[in-house]
């Protein structure tokens, strides 16, 4: 068994495709064949194009400004996963708990506590007892369950955690695909480059080639600057009005702890707002006075949306940072790796690729 | 003139393919066939042929002073040299296909291992992990839905309280249920890869490229031809080529099983708890189980009480971690869940998605340059 380096292969098919060149480029020559003469002209144009490009990337991946970039955007994406990880878990959590408490069910009967009773009596009389077992039997219950007073609550939070199912899915997504393509570069040659390489010093196929320089390119070079970007957007919007909110802070990745996160504020309040409303045993009463603003409760949601409440945090911390920005990420590295396929010689359409992200 | 440029092209393609499928078995693979040596005697024939129509057309022109006629030569000189061409190119990417197999670390050259048999292998076992998986999901489902309609309470004469110690399970049941349902999608959609893959090597799809030949040697048919000239190899060809590189891109090995608790480990304590002492210490004293139904009331919901605790200092967490619900070992369980999912996603439509955009360019040259311009990326978009 041989193994080829991708490197080498890269080079090798630079090799390749030159010397086909350079041997049709003489027979032109020798057939006087004007076509051939100037295809093999453009073609060697293409491969020389090859060779550069080969040098300047594989020189510019081993700058470190991008291997910091790089090494930030994957700790900020591994972030973002688990800080929706860590939401929804917390969500299942409280859902757990509100539901143990929902399920709870309280049965009277009376008759037969009444029953109890007469039993005794009536096996002191000498009375039939099989008689009055059957009036237990048929006899009423009064049961009450808990279900009502937490199920608005519930059934808001099994909303979110549907909904969350496909945010999550995603980042995961996002974080496999960068992880591949990020550890690869702790390479000297990476995988998707020297094969885009290769392929593009082919006239056959050189649409594939640069398709795959055009992703390398959009992957490496551009797509961590887009998570570093929406992780500054976030940081702004949820962290400028804090006063020891400086310009370094703005790429600053927050740790997190299992029982804080984004998660966390909302659920607590949402539960403690319940059981503040669950001792009034006057569920729907408060939620019409809070669709009005005008009880304490109302209050208290209206506060939690405003900026520094914590439905907004969460919604932004895993809706937006966790949903939309990494989806904004993909729309603008593949749209910027179809201007470099254009730039490279190709028109690549991604639109299907964008369809199934 | 332009139908009878082709002729010689479309013969010694057409004879050169009718080679090739006779020379491969009922059911797999161009490889363990030695190509060259059953082709080289029929394209020595087709070459010189070629070669001598050449030269009966170069001297009928010249005999016969038609300027038109012996400019035919020329043409047909260049076409016989892209017949040739394109026979080396066919017949060395088949030998190359089944010498050769694509590594993360690169192009390992082998003669036990090659393409085909690199993607067989790599289908075959991200089936059987997602079919796995699948199992395990649904088993997680089944455990959590025990777990979650497990009822526990106490009865006396006449008054009873019940709940379920952890309905949460229901909750979390839902929430795996819809993955088990991408999961078994994504296992149908890796079987349809599989069988076009099986499909794709098979005698009786080589057979569209002679008849593709011959269809593009007729003017009405000459781009139907085409489209399946680029399809069978596109196909054949390039796609177990690309799908192999994409392969490279994900770690089946790390799509794990999902780990659940048992139900009955943590449901037959509880049930001999309250079976065995709870409910005879009820039953013989009815009044204490008055009395705390009435303390459990008050304990929830009064201020103080286990409700204002567990939500003020938000600890729910630890209250669930203890019927291993939740809690960081819940957190790790749901990572992996994601995980392989996430790989089992990757492997099924993302990295195919992206072949087929590959693919889809280099057919396209590539029909280009057979003379038909082919865009087959609606027919791959289905897998």
């Amino acid at each position: 068994m041989t193994l080829l380096t991708w490197d080498i292969l890269a080079l090798m098919g630079i090799t390749i495709s030159f010397l086909l060149v350079t041997v049709i480029y003489m027979l032109s020559y020798m057939f006087q064949n004007e076509f051939l003469k100037s295809w093999s002209k453009s073609e060697f144009f293409n491969v020389f194009m090859t060779l550069i490009l080969f040098g300047t990337l594989l020189s510019l991946i081993n700058l470190e400004l991008f291997k910091s970039n790089i090494d930030h955007a994957k700790g900020y994406i591994d972030y973002v996963f688990t800080n929706s990880l860590y939401t929804q878990n917390r969500i299942i959590s409280d859902v757990s708990f509100l539901s143990t408490i929902s399920s709870i069910s309280l049965m009277m009967n009376l008759n037969a506590m009444q029953g109890m009773g007469k039993t005794s009596e009536s096996a002191d009389t000498g009375q039939d007892s099989s008689a009055m077992k059957d009036d237990l039997m048929s006899s009423l219950n009064s049961q009450i369950s808990l279900s009502p007073f937490v199920s608005p609550f519930m059934t808001a939070l099994t909303s979110i955690q549907v909904y969350s199912f496909v945010p999550i899915t995603m980042i995961k997504l996002h974080q496999l695909l960068i992880d591949f393509v990020f550890n690869d570069v702790s390479r000297t040659f990476p995988l998707l480059l020297c094969a885009g390489l290769f392929l593009r010093a082919f006239k056959f196929t050189r649409n594939s080639g640069n398709t795959l320089i055009a992703l390398f390119i959009a992957l490496y070079f551009v797509m961590p600057v887009i998570y570093l970007f929406n992780q500054a957007l976030v940081n702004v919007i949820l962290y400028e009005e804090e006063e020891d909110f400086s310009l370094e802070d703005l790429n600053k990745i927050p740790d997190i702890s299992f029982s804080e996160n984004a998660g966390a504020p909302f659920v607590t309040e949402m539960v403690t707002l319940m059981a503040s409303q669950i001792q009034t045993f006057s569920v729907s009463g408060a939620w019409k006075e809070a669709m009005t603003g005008k009880s304490s409760m109302g209050e208290s949601l209206i506060e939690m949306v405003s900026p520094s409440g914590s439905i907004y945090t969460f919604v932004v911390r895993f809706f937006i940072e966790g949903f939309v920005l990494p989806y904004l990420a993909i729309i603008i590295t593949l749209g910027i790796a179809r201007e470099f396929a254009m730039s490279l010689g190709s028109n690549i359409d991604f639109s299907s690729m964008l369809r199934l992200v | 003139m332009m139908d009878f440029k082709n002729i010689f092209l479309i013969l010694l393609l057409f004879s050169f393919s009718l080679n090739l499928v006779n020379s491969t078995d009922d059911k797999v693979s161009y490889c363990n066939i030695n190509l060259m040596e059953n082709s080289i005697p029929l394209i020595s024939i087709g070459l010189l042929v070629s070669i001598l129509f050449v030269s009966i057309f170069f001297m009928y022109g010249k005999f016969m002073s038609t300027p038109e006629v012996e400019g035919v030569y020329m043409v047909e000189l260049q076409q016989i040299g892209l017949t040739m061409v394109m026979i080396i190119l066919i017949t060395g990417g088949i030998e190359i296909l089944c010498s050769v197999s694509l590594t993360s670390e690169g192009l390992l050259l082998s003669d036990s291992d090659n393409v085909y048999t690199s993607i067989q292998k790599t289908q075959l076992n991200l089936m059987k992990k997602t079919m796995d998986y699948y199992i395990s999901l649904m088993d997680g489902v089944n455990a959590y839905s025990i777990l979650g309609s497990s009822q526990a309470g106490i009865t006396g004469t006449g008054l009873s309280i019940m709940y379920s110690p952890v309905s949460g399970g229901n909750f979390i049941a839902q929430t795996l249920a819809p993955l088990g349902q991408s999961v078994l999608i994504a296992y149908f959609a890796q079987a349809f890869q599989y069988a076009l893959f099986e499909f794709s090597r098979s005698k009786i799809f080589l057979m569209l490229l002679p008849i593709g030949l011959v269809l593009r040697s007729f003017p009405i048919t000459r781009k139907f031809g085409g489209v399946l000239i680029a399809l069978v190899l596109g196909l054949s060809y390039l796609y177990p080529l690309f799908l192999n590189f994409g392969y490279l891109f994900i770690d089946i090995d790390s799509i794990e099983l999902v780990s659940y608790p048992d139900p009955f480990d943590t449901l037959t304590p509880l049930s001999i708890v309250l079976t065995t002492v709870v409910s005879p210490l009820f039953s013989a004293f009815p009044a204490i189980f008055a009395g705390v139904i009435g303390g459990f009331i008050a304990i929830i919901f009064e201020s103080g009480s286990i409700m204002d605790i567990v939500d003020g200092s938000g600890s729910q967490i630890d209250f669930l971690s203890t019927f291993t619900l939740t809690g960081e070992s819940f957190i790790n369980n749901l990572d992996k869940i994601y995980s392989s999912f996430g790989t089992i996603i990757l492997g099924t439509f993302f990295i195919p998605a992206l072949i087929i955009i590959v693919l889809g360019a280099v057919v396209r040259s590539l029909s280009a340059s057979i003379g038909t311009e082919t865009d087959i990326s609606g027919i791959l978009r289905a897998i």
